[in-house]
């Protein structure tokens, strides 16, 4: 599987995130930069009123005061003026808030006015101060006017005098109050009038009159003005002004408040993806661990007997203190495989792993299959010490019985190498070549002396041997004479395959047999045989005996080739011998019982090689009608020294004279074993005594 | 918001408890301060342009030759000379301290020193140049060209920098440290005359117009509001038509007064003694007492301040 730094969804989502942060960041500082500014404008806002209440707090203070300092009214306008001004320069305000902006204009224009009526005020404030003060340091005066000794216009400057004193309260009553009906009272028309001869009453009265006019005139718009000038209507403008930013303000800030509630219900539905795909997260990984599972048992176990595996094998020996390890191996299962079919031959590798699996004593022991015949069983070496019972219990269990499968009676044996010392499949596995090699023993515990190595090395250098000289034709069959004990004469020749090497050494091709059988050149020396031996004898009169294995009679290219150079041709059928070796007859005597019963239709003759040396068989020998039996070499060459070999010798041949079968008593290599032979009544003899095989007895 | 509501209530109460103490703490008449933060740089290259006759047409007037500094840095003359002889039609108040002027100009249609400068330079009687022809002046000069660059960064004068420039010099004409400035610092006393003339001048009423850090240029009034005076030229009707503003003028400062005769818009006061006489007259509508008038004279000479210190600079 392919597997990308980023895969493109996981780059999507990364992406789309990216962009998320962006734009909160942004609008973070959107509704931060908006907050700020706003409230720069609204403290701009309440700058301006502030000043603005100054200043007509500043002009009431300075139409209650006799004189002030101008100069605090004329600070107070420019303060007004310049908060207005800060405002309007304000970047921000006048782009986001354009029609506030130009209302702040407008309240600007009524400002200046204001302004101009300010300046106004001060005239006319002034003047009035002035004169009002003016009117009562007057009065001052007029008693001195007045009582003047013998003066006969007395009565007259009473009444002028009343008059003045009259006017001057209506003034101070009407300033006081600011009341126009004591503004009404003010009757100026009695000094404008008024004549008198007195010079200095003449130019009192016509002050007098002059700022009594001042007042009468400037009182009245000084109160117009100061009401103009006080008045609320710029406030309440500004009030309205704020009013329409404020809302306007609020109706973006709505903006502000749509985004964070999406952004809520983002993060909630963030919440709740996250929430589903963690859960789906989850489910597959449960999915996974339980395939993970799976697999790592599938990996530890063999599919078809359900047993451990060699996986498992190896990862359970690597923990073990002192393992020991007893391997068994089904015998010629290949046989089974090839006769029955592999199908059958699984069902008795399950029925195999499940007897085997029954033997295992109550132990804390594994089971494995580690071959394709081979099972191995693993455990502690202090939990059962003696590995070798076991091993004989296993094997005697399947010598003493038969399997059945689908109707079909199965015997199967097994060999079984037992071993203590690591490498412990390797060691096992050459405990088992070694009983393979010994064809009586079926257990054998692995010893450092058995050198796998040497022996493997040997192999390997014997497979090369026989592979060269195969290619290179180097095969030859040898001929023995076997003659009749009574006459010495040649009845007949085995024909023994031999092996010349290249320096023209010849050499018996039976320690090649098994490297031949384990890599398929087996079939290919018995074809060579065949067909040189018929090439030497067909225009012969000799009888002869052919060596054949279970191997080659399962082998149809054999059997067909048999059939076209011996047995097709009567006369040749009737001339030629078939030995089969006694272990071979009795282990596979279903396998070769058909086998026999045809070359015997077609006339030729069977010989059972190496009889005695196992479990003979009699019944067999019976059922399989032989024409003779071989006596086992080992059993010749000890009858004149073993009482027992005799005795054997002689039941066997008492036994074949009664049925009928010819004896033949192989390794005749002297003279004293010739006469135990002949004492015997064997009826035929091989042996170097008479004559050793060689290539060429007949040219 | 809430918080800013709150804020407004609070500030409104501050401001109202501030203003009422300033209203009785602040007096009538403050002193000039010591200092007045102006750029130097500029307030230089202002100093230059102020004496420079090239600024008029005829090359002859400077804003000097009607700004006099030895004359209280007004004109002595009835009405000043403008280029090619040419006469003006109003007295030319002085330049000292006018940074403290509300408004410019004996009517105020200046609303402050650089605006002013609109009127000398385009006054046909005055200096009647148009702002081009200042730029090519001044420009023609390369120690201005220098100065300038060295300020304004740039190379390219505007009529606008040379006006900046002189505004600046003439904010830093003030006279502080006058006698009756130290007096109200109490660093100073006033002799007895003296005194009695600053209480004549509040008993009078002068006070109620000449007030402030200027002693006047802070407000508009009338000019002979009993007697009326004749000739009003340059008066606010000029400006606004209304009635109401005949005859009304800026108040006039009376800082260094003793320095810039002969007094009013029209120069009918050659002396400070004619001028009060004729404000006691006109205004008040009654002839001074000859001990008033003297007292009130000496206090109005305690108002000469010390001379601006850019002068005693090079």
């Amino acid at each position: 599987m392919k597997t990308n730094f980023i895969n493109a969804r996981t780059f999507w989502i990364f992406l789309i995130g990216l962009i998320l942060i962006v734009f909160i960041f942004e609008f973070n500082s959107y509704t931060r930069s908006y907050y700020i500014k706003n409230n720069e404008i609204q403290h701009s806002f309440n700058k301006i009123k502030n000043n603005e209440l100054l200043l007509n707090y500043n002009v009431l203070i300075t139409s209650l005061y006799m004189y002030n300092n101008n100069d605090i009214l004329i600070e107070s306008v420019d303060t007004l003026k310049r908060s207005i001004d800060e405002l309007l320069k304000n970047e921000y305000f006048k782009k986001n808030y354009q029609t506030v902006y130009n209302k702040l204009l407008d309240y600007k224009k009524l400002i200046d006015n204001k302004e101009e009526m300010v300046y106004k005020f001060q005239t006319l404030n002034s003047a009035l101060k002035n004169s009002t003060m003016y009117l009562a340091s007057l009065l001052n005066e007029l008693p001195i006017m007045i009582y003047k000794k013998n003066d006969v216009n007395l009565n007259e400057k009473i009444i002028y005098s009343k008059k003045v004193i009259e006017v001057v309260s209506n003034v101070f009553l009407s300033k006081n109050s600011l009341d126009k009906d004591f503004m009404a009272k003010l009757d100026t028309r009695f000094f404008e009038r008024y004549k008198t001869n007195d010079p200095e009453i003449q130019k009192f009265n016509e002050v007098f009159l002059a700022h009594l006019n001042i007042y009468k005139n400037n009182f009245p718009k000084l109160i117009i003005n100061l009401k103009n000038v006080t008045n609320s209507k710029t406030i309440k403008l500004l009030d309205s002004i704020y009013d329409t930013y404020f809302k306007l303000m609020n109706s973006k800030l709505s903006i502000i408040k749509w985004v964070s509630y999406s952004l809520i219900v983002f993060v909630v539905f963030v919440e709740f993806v996250i929430f589903f795909l963690l859960n789906r997260l989850e489910k597959k990984y449960i999915l996974l661990q339980k395939v993970n599972n799976e697999l790592k048992l599938s990996y530890i176990t063999d599919k078809l007997t359900g047993l451990y595996n060699r996986n498992k094998f190896d990862d359970d020996v690597k923990i073990m203190q002192k393992p020991v390890l007893i391997l068994v191996n089904i015998d010629k299962f290949k046989h089974i495989n090839d006769y029955y079919g592999s199908k059958t031959g699984d069902i008795v590798l399950k029925k195999t792993a499940h007897v085997i699996s029954t033997l295992i004593p109550e132990i804390d022991a594994s089971l494995y299959r580690l071959g394709a015949d081979d099972f191995g069983i693993l455990y502690e070496y202090e939990n059962y010490p003696d590995a070798y019972k076991l091993a004989k219990k296993i094997v005697d269990y399947f010598d003493s019985s038969e399997m059945e499968i689908e109707n079909l009676k199965i015997k199967i044996s097994v060999s079984i190498g037992i071993s203590y010392k690591k490498p412990l499949l390797e060691n096992a596995d050459i405990a088992l070549k070694h009983i393979k090699k010994s064809f009586r023993k079926k257990i054998m515990v692995y010893k450092e002396n058995m050198d796998a190595k040497k022996e493997i090395k040997q192999n390997i250098e014997k497979s090369k041997i026989l592979y060269k000289a195969i290619a290179e034709n180097r095969i030859e069959p040898y001929f023995q004479p076997i003659v009749d004990t009574k006459t010495t004469k040649i009845i007949k020749y085995e024909v023994l395959a031999r092996l010349i090497h290249p320096n023209g050494m010849v050499e018996s091709i039976f320690p090649y047999l098994q490297i031949a059988k384990d890599n398929k050149m087996y079939a290919d020396i018995t074809k060579i045989i065949m067909n040189k031996t018929y090439n030497k004898l067909i225009k012969k009169e000799m009888d002869f005996s052919l060596n054949i294995s279970v191997e080659d009679m399962l082998d149809t290219g054999i059997v067909k080739e048999m059939y076209k150079l011996y047995l097709k041709n009567g006369n040749l059928a009737k001339r030629v011998t078939f030995e089969i070796l006694e272990s071979e007859a009795v282990k596979d005597y279903n396998a070769i019982s058909k086998f026999l019963e045809r070359i015997k239709y077609y006339g030729a003759k069977i010989a059972i090689d190496d009889f005695g040396s196992g479990y003979s068989n009699f019944e067999h020998l019976l059922n399989l009608k032989v024409d003779y039996i071989k006596i086992d070499g080992t059993l010749i060459k000890q009858l004149p020294y073993n009482q027992d070999a005799c005795k054997i010798v002689k039941i066997i041949n008492e036994f074949a004279d009664e049925i009928n079968i010819k004896t033949i008593a192989e390794f005749v290599a002297d003279e004293k074993i010739y006469e135990m032979v002949k004492k015997l009544d064997i009826d035929y003899c091989q042996g170097f005594y008479f004559y050793e095989p060689r290539p060429n007895y007949f040219t | 918001m809430q918080n800013v509501l709150i804020r407004w209530k609070m500030k409104k109460y501050i401001y109202f408890f501030f203003i009422i103490n300033l209203a009785f703490a602040q007096s009538l008449i403050v002193p000039i301060p010591e200092h007045i933060e102006y750029n130097e740089q500029k307030a230089k290259i202002g100093k230059y342009l102020f004496f420079d006759p090239n600024l008029s047409r005829d090359k002859n007037i400077s804003c000097a030759s009607c700004h006099n500094p030895s004359q209280g840095w007004a004109d002595k003359r009835k009405v000043s000379i403008g280029v090619y002889g040419r006469k003006g039609n109003i007295q030319s108040p002085t330049v000292l301290n006018s940074v403290f002027n509300f408004r410019q100009f004996w009517n105020g249609r200046a609303k402050d020193l650089k605006e002013q400068m609109n009127g000398p330079f385009h006054s046909h009687v005055e200096m009647d140049m148009t702002n081009e022809l200042i730029v090519k002046r001044v420009k023609t000069n390369k120690i201005y060209v220098k100065m300038f660059r060295k300020i304004y960064k740039t190379k390219n004068i505007t009529y606008d920098m040379i006006t900046d420039a002189i505004a600046e010099f003439e904010k830093a004409l003030i006279t502080p440290n006058s006698k009756f400035d130290l007096y109200l610092k109490g660093k100073a006393k006033l002799t007895p005359l003296e005194k009695k003339g600053y209480i004549l001048f509040k008993k009078y009423g002068c006070i109620t117009c000449h007030n402030g850090i200027n002693i006047g240029g802070n407000s508009f009034q009338k000019m002979g509001i009993i007697f009326p005076v004749k000739k009003c030229s340059g008066d606010r009707y000029e400006i606004s038509h209304a009635k109401f503003d005949k005859c009304v003028y800026k108040v006039p400062t009376l800082r260094n007064i003793a320095l810039t005769a002969p007094y009013f818009h029209n120069a009918s006061a050659k002396t400070l003694e004619k001028a009060v006489e004729k404000m006691a007259y006109n205004n008040l509508g009654l002839r001074i007492k000859k001990e008033d008038l003297k007292a009130i004279v000496a206090f109005l000479k305690t108002l000469t301040g010390k001379m601006p210190e850019i002068m005693r600079k090079k």
